[in-house]
């Protein structure tokens, strides 16, 4: 777990220095968005609803013409669900990795495609389990110029763990770096 | 046409709100509890004796019994000091509350045929234990009895409602069921075991019976606290339950482990290791030689015990 870690946190810290090509970029990424979880066992409701939280950063991306592609360090928090009867989902904390390409369709609007994986940590149990997501979605691009976009995102996440899929609806923003002025 | 888009994915997206079940979905009320202590200090069974496990048990029931407000059944099955076993009658079954395996096994099979699925059962064990057993008291003469701890979780699948099993005794965290989705980071601390995991046939159920146990792999420790006895798993516990020791009365209207006016079994557990007198062990800096570190069962839910 530590050696994977150490490992992408390296490749993020040292890729850029190299990136002498206008279209390499670094990124931020917010987004807040409702959880819905249903699980593959018989549950008492068909559905738990809870919220979180993400923050993405990525050293890693590349932009060229229409095409976007970036691997992306993602933190992402979900709340406990709403308590209903004698049970509530668990909260959780998950650390991931994503990669994800983007299409600009017009000046203005993009769409985009993520895969990633992820480790979760239930808060306070010391309980962990991996996973898997996918998610895809749309980007508006609120403000730019050569050295950096603002876009605001609305992606739709599948996340797919052992004994439960969830959706996630987010609305985020994305702040992308043109260290050599390589924006639109 | 950017705007119009713009508008559609966020009416889906705040849509999506309203499908929340649970503001739609009526909700069960809750019933009795139910409380089975089971307590040995092990005096005349040729075990090293142990002060604080009958208090803890003593105790316990008191302060579930506050909790419940007056739905609560509690049986007290511990080693009396002036030998005399004490009886009692549930469903109708005479049962001697003596820390017996036959008599746990009356007792709980007992309560099989009365509980409802709204109801909470609970059981507490304090005493020794050993990788995956339990030191009962023989029905005769000294020594122990040594419980499958997996057959009491077997008898405990056949009684209605949600069940809270405590132990607080050594090296119980390996009695705990490994949970087919989720792992342990105290017993099962590898990235490939958890990737394996998610691609096993294992499959999740919904469990009603949620394990709380001491330690997850090594001794459980007992102290005094004001003079007073008590394991340092269970004393922490009865004040997560806001249950004051000393004066023998709940310190508090809600209890200080209960979070949105719910007490639930992780409320309960992450209490237990903020205040808990003996260290935990720290997850990525294990700095000290000596610890005791709760555990309780993985998987996607937590239970709610009380509603205030």
């Amino acid at each position: 777990m530590k050696r994977v870690a150490c490992i992408l946190a390296l490749l993020c810290m040292l890729t850029p220095l190299a990136a002498n090509s206008e279209g390499y970029y670094y990124t931020l990424s917010l987004s807040l968005f409702p959880y819905l979880s249903i699980p593959h066992y018989q549950d008492d409701i068909p559905m738990r609803t809870a919220a979180g939280g993400e923050v993405s950063i990525g050293a890693l991306g590349y932009r060229k013409s229409r095409y976007d592609l970036s691997l992306e360090l993602r933190y992402r928090g979900t709340t406990a669900s709403i308590s209903h009867g004698f049970y509530r989902a668990r909260g959780f904390d998950s650390v991931g990795v994503d990669l994800r390409f983007a299409y600009q369709l017009k000046e203005q609007l993009a769409l985009f495609t993520a895969l990633g994986t992820e480790v979760n940590y239930y808060r306070n149990v010391d309980s962990v389990f991996a996973s898997f997501s996918a998610a895809l979605g749309a980007e508006f691009l609120l403000s730019y110029n050569p050295s950096y976009r603002l876009s605001l995102t609305i992606p739709l996440t599948i996340h797919l763990r052992k004994e439960i899929t969830a959706i996630q609806t987010a609305v985020g923003l994305r702040y992308q770096y043109f260290p050599k002025g390589g924006g639109p | 046409m950017m705007r119009r888009a713009l508008i559609l994915l966020t009416t889906i997206l705040l849509s999506l709100l309203l499908f929340s079940c649970e503001l739609f979905m009526k909700e069960p009320q809750a019933g009795k509890v139910y409380g089975i202590f089971v307590a040995l200090d092990y005096d005349g069974l040729n075990q090293t004796i142990l002060k604080g496990t009958i208090p803890d048990a003593v105790e316990q029931n008191k302060a579930f019994a506050a909790l419940a407000d007056g739905k609560y059944e509690g049986y007290l099955f511990v080693q009396k000091k002036d030998g005399i076993i004490d009886q009692t009658t549930i469903n109708g079954t005479t049962i001697e509350l003596y820390p017996t395996v036959e008599n746990i096994e009356d007792a709980i099979t007992a309560l099989s045929g009365i509980t409802t699925s709204n109801d909470l059962v609970l059981f507490t064990f304090s005493g020794h234990a050993r990788v995956g057993t339990i030191a009962m008291a023989p029905m005769a003469g000294d020594g122990i009895v040594e419980y499958d701890v997996s057959q009491l979780l077997d008898l405990f699948s056949t009684v209605k409602g949600r069940k809270l099993i405590i132990l607080d005794a050594c090296k119980t965290g390996l009695a705990v069921p490994i949970d087919p989705a989720s792992s342990s980071t105290l017993l099962e601390n590898s990235i490939a075991t958890w990737y394996r995991k998610y691609f096993d046939n294992d499959r999740s159920v919904k469990g009603d019976l949620f394990i709380m146990s001491s330690s997850a792999n090594t001794d459980s420790y007992e102290t005094t606290f004001g003079g007073k006895p008590h394991g340092v798993f269970t004393y922490a516990l009865l004040q997560a339950l806001g249950w004051d020791v000393d004066q023998g009365k709940m310190s508090k209207a809600t209890p200080p482990a209960a979070t949105g006016k719910r007490l639930t079994v992780d409320g309960l557990f992450s209490y237990i290791k903020m205040h808990q007198a003996f260290p935990i062990k720290r997850t990525l800096f294990n700095l000290l030689d000596e610890f005791q570190h709760p555990m309780v069962n993985g998987g996607a839910l937590d239970m709610i015990l009380f509603t205030f």
